[in-house]
């Protein structure tokens, strides 16, 4: 754990590059390699599930259901620190270095693609981005190409209540707000220690609770779309913001298992 | 000899004997509870660590209970030091040499490096510290709370808006607050900001340890797990003031969404310890993030009592 407790001074101003954090494992990777450490290198399957549902009542009585829910994830860093954080956790026990799209919807399993971790490892916490990491060496945030449309996540739906409807759409940005930080960090997870089998890092996102909180009250009263389209919810306004904060308050649920 | 001195004696004496360790040489152990700069100081506008919304804030009284501080060795589990009195500390009036909660003599001379302490909520087992008012004692064991603050913001230019379409602004140079909360939290593997985990013992002298009680958690823009990269910003307190009286409370704090008053452009509450959907659940949050270690350490362990 110590190790995890050492930030360095470019850390602390802010300059962390996250490409340190791959090099850090691929060189502790190939020094397991040589077979001096005791540790080796582990396959991680990375596999995705969404929701089961697809309609949910929100907090202010509106009955909302998605007809879409595309949402990118990654990339995805596992620690051996009690929190994950740029600095608390200056090298990964395991990573999803790049990111891909869940369908949301379905709640069966999706192959999102391969990481790697390091046996003997316990990985406590975990830090992932949406699709649209920033790193050090970028001026903005960067879509990765898994994004949908570069968002983060892009959610259609329609909302009822009585005989009133809102069909919606919303494209979500949800990114670091300091540069060398992941989207979403301090995220804690059951500690599981990595063996040397093959392991599986399954990725479940559940939209209903982003948007179970939107106010579609307020949505009822702004000015209606034309006709045939739908109510872009668009950044900056109250509901976007109640999602992009409900993407990182309720993160995707993350089970690493053999 | 007041009450939390003679406690906290005799927890010395009863600890000693498992305290002693490996017979590689012993030291003694002084816990301190300190203030962060930013509670007897305020904060100003501008700067890397001010408020970058222009605000000013002042705190008239910062209550906090803390205790239930805890170390041990991961190289010797049987080991520990534990000192369980909880102590309700008045942390504008702190004696000047700090507020001494625990000590131990005859401790083994080496890292003890899983370190812990409680932020918990009051009850009537809480020790009055020395420069707590009887009456502030009386009113963190009645509210339970495990911190109160009460101060001031300020700004020459300052508004309150409310979130609208058209936005309402008011003139609002001076806000209030006075806020009680249950946010009792738990802190543990404490490292410094930098070096090893926990503290070291040295031989023949006295480890100085403190927990650190920050005063700005709930100006930062995330909540942060190591190292505070962050920005502060108060605006979002000004314009909870609903009914423009200039005093914001809790209520009103409860009665605005999280996403009126945090573009997500700016904050982030992931980590938080709680859900978040009001501006009152994330002054909670941040308040589960006060207990630091050695001045900047952290103690990135955090669980709700």
């Amino acid at each position: 754990m110590d190790r995890d407790h050492h930030a360095s001074q470019d850390v602390r101003r802010g300059r962390w590059h996250r490409g340190g954090r791959r090099l850090a494992l691929a060189l502790a990777l190939a020094l397991a390699a040589c077979g001096d450490t005791g540790q080796a290198r582990v396959a991680l399957e990375v596999v995705g599930r969404g929701a089961s549902l697809s309609t949910i009542t929100s907090l202010d009585g509106w009955e909302v259901t998605l007809s879409e829910a595309e949402v990118a994830v990654g990339p995805i860093y596992l620690c051996a620190s009690a929190a994950a954080s740029a600095d608390l956790c200056p090298s990964s026990v395991a990573e999803f270095a790049d990111a891909a799209v869940i369908d949301a919807l379905d709640p069966g399993a999706q192959a999102l693609g391969e990481g790697e971790a390091l046996s003997g490892e316990t990985v406590r916490s975990l830090m992932l981005d949406y699709g649209i990491p920033w790193l050090t060496t970028q001026s903005r945030p960067q879509p990765t190409p898994a994004a949908p449309g570069g968002h983060s996540a892009r959610l259609v739906g329609r909302a009822v209540q009585g005989d009133q409807a809102i069909d919606f759409i919303a494209e979500v940005d949800v990114v670091a707000v300091i540069r060398g930080t992941a989207a979403l960090e301090g995220i804690a997870i059951s500690a599981t220690t990595i063996s040397e089998g093959d392991h599986t890092l399954e990725v479940v996102v559940d939209p209903l609770r982003w948007i179970q909180i939107v106010d579609y009250d307020a949505l009822a009263a702004m000015p209606p779309p034309p006709p045939g389209e739908p109510l872009v919810i668009a950044e900056g306004s109250t509901a976007y913001n109640a999602l992009a904060l409900a993407m990182t308050g309720a993160p995707p649920q993350i089970i690493l298992h053999e | 000899m007041n009450k939390w001195t003679c406690t906290f004696g005799l927890v010395s004496l009863a600890l000693a004997p498992i305290a002693c360790g490996d017979g590689a040489g012993t030291g003694s152990v002084q816990v301190f509870v300190e203030a962060e700069d930013t509670i007897p100081e305020g904060l100003s506008p501008g700067g890397d660590e001010g408020i970058a919304d222009g605000w000013t804030v002042t705190y008239d009284r910062f209550l906090v209970v803390t205790g239930n501080f805890r170390a041990s060795r991961s190289d010797a589990p049987d080991e520990a030091l534990e000192a369980p009195e909880i102590h309700v500390i008045d942390m504008l009036n702190l004696p000047a040499g700090g507020l001494v909660i625990a000590e131990f003599d005859g401790v083994a001379a080496t890292r003890w490096d899983r370190v812990g302490y409680d932020i918990p909520n009051a009850d009537a087992s809480a020790l009055q510290a020395e420069g707590l008012s009887d009456a502030d004692y009386a009113m963190m064991v009645a509210g339970g709370y495990s911190l109160y603050v009460e101060g001031r913001l300020t700004k020459a230019d300052g508004e309150s808006c409310l979130r609208g379409d058209p936005m309402e602004c008011a003139t609002a140079t001076e806000l209030h607050f006075a806020w009680g909360l249950q946010a009792g939290t738990s802190f543990d593997l404490c490292a410094p900001e930098s070096g090893d985990a926990g503290f070291a013992v040295p031989t023949g002298a006295t480890a100085q340890v403190k927990p650190t009680i920050h005063g700005d958690h709930w100006f930062f823009t995330n909540v942060t797990q190591g190292a505070e990269i962050t920005e502060r910003r108060a605006q979002w307190i000004a314009d909870c003031d609903l009914d423009r009286d200039g005093e914001v409370t809790l209520d009103e704090l409860g009665m605005v969404s999280a996403a009126e008053v945090f573009p997500a452009s700016i904050y982030n509450i992931s980590g938080a310890l709680i859900p978040v959907t009001t501006a009152r659940d994330y002054l909670e949050a941040q308040a589960r993030t006060l207990g630091d270690f050695q001045g900047e350490g952290e103690c990135p362990e955090r669980r709700i009592l």
